[in-house]
């Protein structure tokens, strides 16, 4: 076996560990987190009309009653045989609701990474490769613009001009690679504008270093430069953060999914904290957890990819 | 030559039943109907949201119908009556109803789910802790036992008690798995549910309701959810949906100049109101400073300028529920309009010291929330008072009126028919945390609860209402909120009730 394979495997393997540590700490703080908010799920589930017998009832076979370490344990078990609990307000496993609007949730992420990467990378690499010109002009509005924009306001905007006025493109729904486009553009518009102001920094940054200059001076193309030198680092930073947005997408988006009936898991984590659903809640937090885990060692291992000067430590 | 010709004439038959198929299922007519609130759970009996009494009747039916103006009529329930002290109420079960998937719907079902329900801990339990049996008398009547005397029971059936299940299905799987896809007797099947998206439900052609209420020609019914306002009335306007609720007032003109958009307006039974802590050493347990804020509130003003809609309202429960007296209602409207110097006159009786009063209040109560807060607060302090208010989740806003923390608080009640419940609870179980003492009232309540017949139940609960509107206590009423839904100019056969649910049962298109 090579040495570079070993080093990788160690690489996983402790990141693995790691990640295994930070779910543990990440269960910690959502249980606790979600106790901490005022409330009774039991008083919600019965009603203003219940009685007291009723609710110490209730919270009895909800296992409420229990020391909160107690509950902590019983709900780190159920976790560990792949248990997640039912959710007290849709009365249905927390699984098979976060099953259901994960596959919305995904279609959402990856349509605006796709058009990050259509759109923001390009943009970016033409502006700090041509500095000064109409399209580092353009670039550095579209950043501004798209920063500044709330995504409600995005998305009724596209809803009015592209659904209603020019009837385009439906207004809401899911479904359908239409249905997708809006909310989309509304999810990722804040991140493009981020990622194409971060390539056209990197791209300018990388252009003026010394290997760039000695490059071109053993006759390599403007093209070849470019794409073959210049890009690779640049790449580096933008994909940090485009890695650590992309998991906050598969968090799902409150905005976006309220605005376009989108039924992900933003909307599904908002309504179980509103009704104090322990169960759903803590789930959906945890998987949130493991994205941005899985997600931040598939950026780390990309960068080994990008760039081999980058060493992956064991 | 004869070989062509029949392949020709095979070739030509396949594409007229295509042609035949492509044009039926044209003609498959699909209604969407947008709303602004999730359905959270076909388990109905557990959850209190009107979406769901909205979409479950259309699948389960309902016991009993009501026409939100007094009148009961038969749903799967064709008969019914009370024995002299209201402990046993007899049914009798219509003979056409069929399930969903072919079975006869019999009395041993309803026996089966009653009896399910009431041995779970769930939302609507508290209204049926007196119910001990439900009696099988033969495939079509069964009795309800209680052991105590509820008047009120058949009037309970329109909104509560749905989601009737059949009980061999049920048998041979859980609760969760029941629900997941489940049987019904009603006008429409279920197709799917994508929780957070469409509900899809397809008509049921076996069903009874037919040749008694008439029929629907809709096809496919689909529930969508779109929270945002703006986007449900957008796409009302483009003809992606077909009917929609909840419009605010900000949109009422555009929504009323949509060339085949219908806008339906009307009273809903859902009042904006404030409970008052009328604990000792508050200041509403004064009488007069009640009576400040009943008189120094422009109810009107709030309705017309913020809310586009809605009625100043004075008696305790809406027009049409039960406890209702349009003549005492009337009278106490006359002698309460918005006189702010004799707010100020009441207040100058209290011993007021100027300290802050705490108004708390469960956020989105009402559409315009935190305007209409804002409005009353300063109308409060016009009068003299001194106010914090304070906006909060309503979990959070629970627990603190659980715990008496607040002086007064602001919330809306959306009420079915029967209004006993809400009284019960509030008078007699102090829920609101009011600490409002007056045995009168209580005394009133208790007999209305305990009636053995509805007329007197109901001249018990008006001569509570008329004291808590004399005495602002311990709930005082603000105004009606406005009913509202549009939809395209072909629909009709479906009526928006006044408890904010839709009856879908005969829907059509033109």
């Amino acid at each position: 076996m090579k040495g570079t394979d070993i080093t990788m495997r160690k690489y996983v393997l402790k990141r693995l560990a790691y990640a295994v540590l930070v779910m543990f700490v990440a269960s910690l703080i959502a249980f606790f987190l979600i106790r901490l908010a005022p409330g009774d799920p039991a008083e919600l589930i019965l009603g203003d009309a219940a009685t007291e017998e009723q609710l110490n009832l209730l919270r009895e076979q909800m296992g409420l009653d229990k020391p909160v370490l107690v509950q902590y344990g019983m709900y780190l078990k159920g976790i560990l045989r792949g248990d997640f609990g039912s959710s007290t307000a849709y009365k249905q496993p927390c699984l098979t609701l976060i099953k259901a609007r994960l596959g919305y949730t995904l279609q959402l992420a990856l349509a605006s990474s796709i058009l990050i990467i259509i759109v923001s990378i390009p943009l970016g690499v033409i502006a700090g490769v041509k500095k000064g010109s109409f399209a580092d002009f353009f670039s550095v509005f579209f950043a501004l613009l798209g920063q500044s924009m709330a995504s409600i306001w995005v998305g009724i905007i596209l809803i009015l001009v592209f659904g209603v006025k020019l009837r385009w493109l439906p207004t809401q729904g899911y479904g359908s690679i239409k249905n997708l486009i809006l909310p989309s553009i509304t999810l990722g518009l804040g991140l493009m504008a981020s990622t194409t102001r971060l390539m056209r920094s990197g791209m300018y940054t990388t252009l003026q270093e010394d290997y760039i200059t000695a490059t071109y001076a053993r006759g390599t193309s403007n093209m070849a430069v470019y794409t073959k030198y210049a890009l690779k680092n640049a790449l580096l930073p933008v994909l940090t953060v485009f890695g650590t947005q992309f998991a906050a997408m598969l968090g799902g988006s409150v905005v976006t999914e309220s605005v376009f009936g989108w039924p992900g898991l933003g909307s599904l984590l908002l309504k179980a904290i509103q009704v104090r659903d322990y169960q759903l809640t803590q789930s959906i937090l945890l998987f949130t957890c493991l994205m941005l885990v899985v997600v931040n060692l598939v950026v780390d291992l990309l960068y080994s990819v990008i760039d081999p000067r980058v060493h992956l430590e064991g | 030559m004869k070989k062509i010709f029949s392949v020709i004439l095979v070739l030509v038959m396949v594409l007229s039943m295509t042609q035949i198929a492509q044009a039926q299922s044209a003609e498959k007519k699909t209604v969407i109907y947008a709303v602004g609130e999730d359905y959270v759970s076909v388990d109905e009996v557990g959850s209190n949201n009107v979406t769901t009494y909205t979409i479950n009747p259309m699948i389960f039916d309902k016991y009993v119908y009501s026409d939100f103006n007094g009148t009961l009529y038969g749903g799967m329930f064709t008969d019914w009556s009370a024995n002299e002290d209201s402990t046993q109420w007899t049914f009798d079960i219509r003979k056409d109803v069929y399930w969903h998937n072919g079975d006869l719907m019999t009395a041993e079902d309803v026996e089966f789910t009653w009896e399910l329900w009431n041995g779970e801990l769930l939302a609507q339990n508290s209204l049926w802790t007196n119910l001990t049996d439900v009696e099988v008398v033969n495939d079509y009547q069964v009795i309800f036992h209680f052991s105590a005397p509820m008047a009120s029971f058949v009037n309970q059936l329109p909104r509560y008690g749905g989601c009737l299940v059949n009980k061999s299905v049920y048998e041979t799987m859980t609760r969760e798995e029941y629900f997941a896809n489940p049987i019904g007797c009603g006008p429409f099947k279920f197709v799917s549910w994508t929780p957070g998206g469409d509900v899809v439900l397809e008509k049921n052609d076996n069903w009874y309701g037919k040749s008694v209420f008439g029929e629907t020609n809709v096809d496919t019914f689909i529930f969508r959810y779109i929270a945002e306002d703006t986007t449900r009335i957008s796409a009302l306007e483009t003809g992606e949906v077909d009917i929609i609720r909840d419009i605010p007032a900000e949109q009422l003109d555009h929504v009323r100049e949509l060339d085949g958009i219908t806008l339906e307006t009307g009273d809903a039974w859902t009042l904006a109101m404030s409970g008052f802590n009328c604990g000792p050493g508050k200041i509403f347990n004064d009488e007069n400073a009640r009576l400040a804020v009943w008189y120094g509130i422009d109810r009107q003003l709030i309705c017309d300028s913020i809310l586009g809609g809605g009625r100043a309202w004075y008696w305790p429960v809406p027009a049409g529920c039960d406890g209702y007296d349009a003549q005492m209602a009337a009278a106490i409207a006359e002698s309460s309009q918005y006189d702010l110097d004799k707010a100020k006159e009441y207040l100058a009786k209290t011993n007021y010291d100027g300290s802050t009063i705490k108004v708390i209040e469960p956020a989105g109560a009402f559409p315009r929330n935190d305007e209409v807060l804002q409005t009353i607060v300063s109308m409060m302090e016009e009068i003299g008072f001194k106010v914090e208010l304070q906006i909060m989740d309503r979990t959070a806003f629970n627990s603190v009126r659980k715990a008496g923390e607040y002086d007064m608080y602001v919330h809306s009640n959306s009420t079915a028919e029967d209004t006993l419940t809400w009284a019960y609870y509030h008078v007699v179980g102090n829920v609101g945390h009011y600490d409002y003492d007056n045995q009168e009232l209580i005394d009133l309540v208790n007999a209305a609860h305990d009636a053995d017949n509805r007329a007197d139940q109901m001249d018990y609960l008006t001569k509570a209402y008329n004291i808590m509107a004399q005495v602002v206590a311990p709930d005082c009423m603000w105004f009606t909120l406005e009913n509202r839904c549009a939809y395209k100019s072909n629909i009709s056969g479906f009526k928006l009730n006044s408890d904010q649910t839709f009856d879908f049962k005969t829907l059509h298109v033109d």
